[in-house]
């Protein structure tokens, strides 16, 4: 590889991650606080590439037929180039969640604060887990209507409908799904997506106790209503 | 003679020889463009799909930390002299691997960074089996991951102190293994070589040593990515149920989905976490094997170092990390 060629890769690879970052796109990838590292990376990138080709300029010297020992394995990088600007890779949903199968999120800690004040809040599916998982009525949780915002999947036994979301703790390699099984015999829910995933924002209530070992953590919760809505950004929960 | 790739491969690698890699380059890059514009959409399976994000996701997650690491290796060939290092570090290698180690503690990196920078280490005369020590413990006990992990196991506080301990003992036996059995020719020739930058300020030869470990590194990580992305959308869920009262082969096949999944140190913790059909044994071990050797490192090292090395490094690191994973599992868990 010439060195020509190699300043030029340079430059596009450090051109697609500035580019990721402001259209927003890098955040189907990691945590909304690694983008500024990546539009920094980006630009080194290409500052390292500049650097060369001005040094090339200044001594006016043709670096034609001048290798460095580069091998062609530096082609790969315009690998990840080409996989975002043709496919530009989407949001993950529900095929990572089929893929995980059964594995759902850690249970972490739950949150200490207080529920947000005023009638059915909006609470993100991992606090409503994690809430419900630390203590058999849901602490907080109890009694309160809130509101969740997922995509509809198959409940993991078949019967019925959960809703989920997933939960990104480096980047989107180590996606994991947090999962709320719905007890809807009106189904206001309605069925999942086909082709694409269908997200709703339902109004709902933790059935408590339903959050043991025995259901994986995945809780139970009633719902009152639902409404479609279009797919939130970012997606992930953190 | 009648295998179609090659016949392509070698059209191919004609076609760039006479038009110049800059031509091609442009040519692949408006074919590309122009597809996106006829709205192709190539993601057509589920498998595709998630394997496309899982893969950009890697390689834009580790290039931040690989720019960081190939600035650290710039700084340090162009500013570090040999004489600083050697007046650091014990003379003798088997004293010093524990320094190596206590500094990789120190230094909060990513795995993607620590491969450019032990390799500059290498090239101002660091021993091997010292540069190769802090390579290992660099990723693996720095303060972050520690956070990580604690936050990962809320319930379950010993596994911080179980994960450092079977890390720094991974490292500082290999570095040991590796001082006392390591041959200098299994490292390929060029990481003892600086490049050559003519004459000129000291910022310049940083610049060029970056780039360079940039490009060297940065093709492999590629590579590791994309195998990352396909094992993980095609194999691991079906390995892991069922595997909750068999802990030795539960062990097993956690430290091998440490090496296939090529998880970043910082955030495989929670997936550990999240497989809370499994005891804490085989957890730790994927915690403690996943940054010393996975497919990306293994990647990153063959570029960096020669395949010469990576087929020898990574079987023993991978040894040596279960073996210390278990033990400190069954001294703290």
């Amino acid at each position: 590889m010439t060195r020509e060629v190699r300043n030029a890769l340079l430059v596009f690879v450090g051109a697609v991650l500035v580019l990721i970052v402001v259209d927003g796109a890098v955040l189907h990838y990691v945590r909304p606080g690694m983008a500024p590292l990546v539009a920094v990376a980006g630009a080194v990138v290409i500052a390292l590439a500049l650097l060369d080709v001005a040094q090339d300029l200044r001594r006016r010297a043709v670096p034609d037929g001048e290798h460095d020992h580069e091998g062609r394995s530096a082609w790969l990088l315009l690998v990840p180039v080409l996989v975002v600007l043709l496919a530009a890779p989407p949001w993950l949903g529900s095929d990572a969640v089929d893929l995980a199968g059964s594995r759902t999120v850690a249970v972490g800690r739950a949150p200490e604060e207080p529920l947000p004040p005023g009638a059915a809040p909006a609470v993100p599916v991992v606090d409503l887990v994690a809430r419900a998982a630390a203590t058999p009525d849901g602490g907080a949780l109890a009694g309160r209507e809130v509101t969740l915002t997922g995509f509809v999947v198959p409940a993991r036994d078949g019967r019925g409908v959960d809703l989920a979301r997933l939960v990104i703790s480096c980047c989107a390699a180590d996606a994991s799904p947090v999962r709320v099984h719905v007890d809807d015999p009106q189904g206001v829910v309605g069925a999942p997506g086909t082709g694409a995933d269908r997200w709703v924002a339902a109004r709902v209530r933790l059935v408590p106790g339903t959050a043991t070992r025995e259901t994986g953590f995945v809780p139970t919760v009633t719902v009152r209503d639902a409404v479609a809505v279009p797919e939130p950004t970012p997606a992930y929960e953190y | 003679m009648s295998d179609p790739s090659v016949t392509i491969a070698i059209m191919t690698t004609g076609v760039v020889r006479r038009a110049g890699g800059v031509e091609v380059l442009a040519a692949v890059l408006v074919v590309a463009l122009g597809l996106r514009v006829l709205g192709v959409d190539p993601l057509v399976t589920p498998q595709l799909r998630v394997g496309a994000t899982v893969f950009v996701a890697v390689v834009v997650q580790a290039l931040p930390f690989l720019v960081f690491g190939v600035l650290l290796s710039g700084v340090l060939t162009a500013y570090a002299s040999p004489l600083a290092l050697r007046r650091v570090l014990p003379a003798r290698a088997g004293a010093a691997v524990p320094v190596a180690v206590a500094a990789g503690v120190a230094l909060p990196g990513c795995e993607c960074a620590s491969v450019p920078v032990a390799r500059r280490l290498i090239a101002r005369g660091v021993p091997d089996a010292v540069a190769l020590a802090f390579l290992l413990a660099a990723p693996a006990v720095n303060p972050v991951v520690l956070v990580a992990t604690a936050v990962a196991f809320p319930d379950a506080p010993e596994m911080v102190g179980a994960r450092f301990l079977g890390s720094f003992l991974t490292a500082s036996v290999v570095g040991w293994v590796w001082a006392r059995a390591g041959r200098a020719e299994w490292l390929a020739e060029r990481v003892r070589r600086v490049p050559t930058t003519g004459d000129g300020p000291r910022w310049r030869v940083a610049a060029a040593t970056a780039r360079h470990d940039l490009v060297d590194a940065g093709g492999f990580l590629v590579l590791g990515g994309l195998a990352a992305a396909v094992l993980t959308t095609v194999v691991p869920e079906a390995w892991i149920a069922g595997l909750g009262e068999q802990v030795v082969l539960a062990v097993l096949v956690m430290a091998l989905l440490g090496v296939l999944m090529s998880l970043c140190s910082e955030g495989d913790a929670f997936v550990a976490a999240s497989l809370s059909a499994l005891p804490l044994l085989p957890r730790l071990v994927f915690l403690v094997v996943g940054p010393a050797v996975d497919l990306k490192l293994i990647a990153l090292q063959a570029g960096t170092f020669g395949r010469g090395f990576a087929v020898r490094f990574a079987p023993l690191t991978f040894v040596a990390a279960v073996l210390c994973g278990v033990g400190a599992g069954v001294l703290l868990l």
